[in-house]
């Protein structure tokens, strides 16, 4: 098991703060909601980059992909068609690896406007 | 022969609403019982789930492009620009299934059900009897 320091001021002022909210065991709880805060960040950040990649892919093939696969589902990830399919669950297990991946049906054209209602007014 | 037609009800004296379960694309469900969503027959789409549930079931792993993303504008001159992922829907009392899209964005919290998604049902929405109903067909 690897052990990590803590900068003295800053491990002072953490387990002041996690023993005043959790009481015995504070550091520890606090210690496993900051990494899994983390991580779940770290996972958004991975998700976002893959994303624009994946976006800016789209835009530059869309054209391409409207001529060769009307009707068809597509994946893309890393950047990259990844697979086509009648269907959007042929595509599941396409770049499982993938945190993100775009999967459409090409050429279908979709409402852009949508409108919300009394709930979402007042939101 | 006739089909039977079923009456299927949800107590509902303060919301009108049906009990759900959402499946993403590989079968992971979103909760494992049926959970009562509410309509919201102003809201013309499918189906608005909570960001956090968006991400629980990674549908990131089924989004549809930025460039085809739909928007809304609220009252305030807000613009919305959802994120989009087909799903399936699972009406637990009726076994039905249905595959439709779900719409979320950046920090919502809400659930609801839409106007294009009742397009799929008969529905009643019985005040004096403070229930909300699906007419479900079954074959004999």
């Amino acid at each position: 098991m690897q052990v990590y320091a803590l900068p003295e001021q800053l491990q002072q002022e953490f387990e002041q703060a996690a023993q005043s909210l959790y009481d015995e065991d504070g550091a520890t709880r606090a210690l496993i909601e900051a990494v899994e805060l983390w991580l779940s960040q770290n996972r958004k950040r991975l998700i976002q980059a893959e994303a624009t990649v994946n976006n800016q892919a789209f835009e530059a093939l869309e054209a391409e992909l409207i001529q060769k696969y009307p009707g068809k589902w597509i994946a893309i990830a890393d950047g990259k068609v990844q697979g086509i399919a009648d269907l959007p669950e042929d595509l599941n297990t396409v770049a499982e690896a993938a945190h993100h991946r775009i999967i459409v049906q090409i050429g279908q054209p979709r409402s852009k406007e949508v409108e919300l209602g009394w709930q979402m007014t007042f939101a | 022969m006739a089909d039977d037609i079923r009456l299927i009800c949800w107590p509902t004296p303060d919301r009108l609403g049906i009990g759900i379960q959402i499946s993403n694309l590989s079968g992971q469900l979103h909760s494992q019982s049926e959970e009562f969503v509410q309509i919201d027959t102003g809201y013309s789409e499918e189906l608005l789930i909570p960001q956090v549930l968006f991400e629980k079931l990674r549908l990131e792993r089924w989004q549809f492009p930025d460039s085809t993303a739909a928007q809304a504008i609220t009252v305030t001159g807000q613009i919305i620009k959802f994120v989009e992922a087909p799903v399936t829907v699972i009406v637990p009392k009726t076994g039905e299934q249905h595959r439709v899209i779900v719409q979320t964005f950046v920090g919502n919290e809400r659930f609801l059900i839409g106007r294009k998604f009742l397009r799929n049902f008969k529905v009643i929405l019985d005040g004096p009897g403070q229930q909300t109903c699906l007419l479900s067909t079954l074959s004999p």
